[in-house]
C-alpha cells in the first residue's frame, strides 16, 4: 500500500483529507508541522507527500517538499496554499500545486495518478 | 521666491506670477538651467524638501534624488524626456534635507524662452507619501482579506465534507453543518470585535454554549483567570468546545436532566514556561460502561488533534463521566500570526 504523508496545520482540513485518503485505499501518516514531518521522513519511507506551504515552525512546506524529493526521488509531491502561488522553480520536478480551497477528490485523483518517477 | 540672477527690474506681471508660485506651498516648484543647476526654489520646495532657497540656488537639483537614482542617471533621464517629449515623469522616492524619504509625484518640463529656445527646466512635485502608504495598506488589506476568505472557505469545505460523510440522515447532516459553521462564525465574530488580535477563553466558551442553544443554562460552569488566545487558537478552541458540548449533549453529562459540565483553567509554570492548564469534567451524566466507548467519531478526533496542535491533551472515559485534561504553553496559544 502506498504511504502518503499529509502535512497541514489546519486540523479540520487535515482530518478530512486523511479520511478521504483512507477511503481511497492509501496508508496515511499526518502531522501539522514541517519540522515534525522531517522527523517522520527520517524514520519512515513515504511514497507521496501532500503539504501546505505555510506551516508553523522553521521550515515551510516548500522546504519540506525539497527534502522529500531529495530523500525519496521517486515520491509524488502535491503542494497547496491559499496565500502563496509558488514559482515552478521553487517546486521539485514533477510536483503539483493546488490553490486553496481545493476539491478533496482532485487531490486524491492527483495522488493516484502520480507514478514513481 | 529666490531667483538666481534676478537683479534686473521686475515688472508687476512678473511679481504677480511670482506671488502665484510662492502661494503654491503644497507644490515644490523648482527651475533649473540646462546643466541642472537650481535657478529658483519656491516656498513649497522649502516646505517639502527642507532646504532653504539660499542653500539650493546654483546647486545641482540631483541632491534630492536617492543615491540609487543618481547612480542610475534618473535626473538626466528626466531632463532628456523633458527635452524630447516636453515633459518627464517624476514618480519616485526623493530625499529631504534631513535624510528622510518621501514619495514624490510630479513632472519635469522644458522651460522655453519667448523665442521657443529651451533655457532650462521646471520641476513641479508634491509629497504623496500619505496617499502611497494608504494605497499600500489597502493593497495589503485586500491581500489579507483574500487569504482569510480562501482559508475560511477551505475550512467550511472540510466541515461540509465531514458533516455529510458522517451523517446518519439528511436532517442530521443539516444540523451538524449549521451548528459547526455557526460555531466557526461566532469565533470570527469574537475575534473581529478585538481587531483580530485575540479572544478570551471565557468568551470562546460562552459563544460555544450560546451556539448550541444552552445560553442561560447553569449546567455548564467555568472558572479561571482571564486568558487571551491568539486568532488560530481561538478558532481551533471554538470548534473544540463546540464538539465537546455536542458530545456531552448526545452522550454525556448534558444528555440527561441532572448532569453538568465543569470547565476550569489556570496558569502554571511548567519547564520555566507559563502554561495554560485546563480541565473539562462531565459530572452526573449516564455512567460510562466502556473506557473506550464509541465517542471516537470525527468530533472526538477533531478535539484531540486540534488541542495537540498547541500542546498536550488527553481524554479519559471514566465511569462517572468524560474528562479532558490539556496543557498549552501560553506563548503557543497567543501567537498572532496564522500560517495558512
Amino acid at each position: 500500500m502506498r504511504k502518503v504523508l499529509v502535512v497541514e496545520d489546519e486540523v479540520l482540513i487535515r482530518l478530512t483529507l486523511v479520511d478521504a485518503l483512507h477511503e481511497a485505499g492509501f496508508d496515511v501518516v499526518d502531522t501539522g508541522s514541517a519540522d515534525q514531518a522531517v522527523e517522520i521522513i527520517n524514520e519512515q519511507t513515504i511514497h507521496l507527500l501532500f503539504t501546505d506551504i505555510q506551516l508553523p515552525g522553521k521550515l515551510t512546506g516548500l522546504d519540506l517538499a525539497q527534502r522529500v524529493a531529495e530523500r525519496f526521488p521517486e515520491a509524488g509531491i502535491v503542494v497547496a496554499s491559499g496565500r502563496i502561488q509558488p514559482a515552478s522553480a521553487d517546486l521539485p520536478p514533477g510536483a503539483k500545486f493546488f490553490a486553496k480551497p481545493f476539491r478533496f477528490d482532485q487531490i486524491i485523483a492527483c495522488l493516484k495518478e502520480m507514478q514513481p518517477r | 521666491m529666490k531667483i538666481a540672477g534676478a537683479d534686473e527690474t521686475i515688472s508687476s506681471r512678473e511679481r504677480f506670477l511670482e506671488a502665484i508660485v510662492q502661494s503654491a506651498i503644497d507644490y515644490a516648484i523648482i527651475s533649473m538651467d540646462l546643466d541642472g543647476l537650481v535657478t529658483s526654489w519656491n516656498e513649497g520646495a522649502v516646505k517639502i524638501l527642507g532646504w532653504e532657497a539660499e542653500d539650493m540656488i546654483g546647486k545641482p537639483a540631483t541632491v534630492f534624488f536617492t543615491q540609487e537614482d543618481r547612480e542610475n542617471g534618473v535626473p538626466q533621464k528626466e531632463m532628456t524626456a523633458a527635452l524630447n517629449r516636453g515633459r518627464g515623469n517624476d514618480e519616485r522616492w526623493h530625499l529631504r534635507a534631513d535624510g528622510t524619504m518621501f514619495w514624490a509625484s510630479g513632472e519635469m518640463m522644458a522651460l522655453r524662452a519667448p523665442d521657443d529656445k529651451t533655457i532650462g527646466f521646471i520641476k513641479i512635485l508634491r509629497d504623496r507619501t500619505g496617499e502611497r502608504e494608504r494605497a499600500e495598506r489597502e493593497r495589503l488589506l485586500m491581500h489579507e482579506l483574500a487569504h482569510r476568505m480562501k482559508n475560511t472557505l477551505s475550512v467550511v469545505q472540510a466541515i461540509v465534507t465531514q458533516s455529510l460523510r458522517n451523517a446518519v440522515s439528511l436532517g442530521d447532516a443539516t444540523d451538524k453543518l449549521q451548528l459547526r459553521i455557526a460555531a466557526y462564525a461566532k469565533a470570527h465574530e469574537i475575534l473581529l470585535q478585538r481587531d483580530w488580535v485575540s479572544a478570551t477563553l471565557a468568551d470562546v466558551v460562552a459563544a460555544a454554549k450560546t451556539n448550541i442553544g444552552l445560553d442561560g443554562s447553569s449546567r455548564i460552569r467555568w472558572s479561571g483567570p482571564e486568558v487571551h488566545l491568539g486568532p488560530q487558537a481561538a478558532l481551533s478552541f471554538a470548534m473544540v468546545f463546540h464538539e465537546l458540548l455536542t458530545n456531552a449533549s448526545k452522550y454525556g453529562a448534558l444528555s440527561n436532566a441532572k448532569g453538568h459540565v465543569e470547565i476550569t483553567w489556570g496558569i502554571e509554570r511548567r519547564d520555566a514556561a507559563e502554561t495554560l492548564v485546563t480541565c473539562w469534567r462531565e459530572i452526573g451524566g449516564p455512567r460510562i460502561a466502556n473506557s473506550e466507548p464509541d465517542r471516537k467519531g470525527f468530533g472526538s478526533r477533531l478535539i484531540v488533534s486540534s488541542l495537540q496542535a498547541f500542546g498536550e491533551a488527553s481524554v479519559s472515559y471514566r465511569q462517572e463521566g468524560f474528562v479532558l485534561l490539556a496543557e498549552f504553553p501560553l506563548a503557543k496559544i497567543q501567537i498572532q500570526s496564522d500560517f495558512d
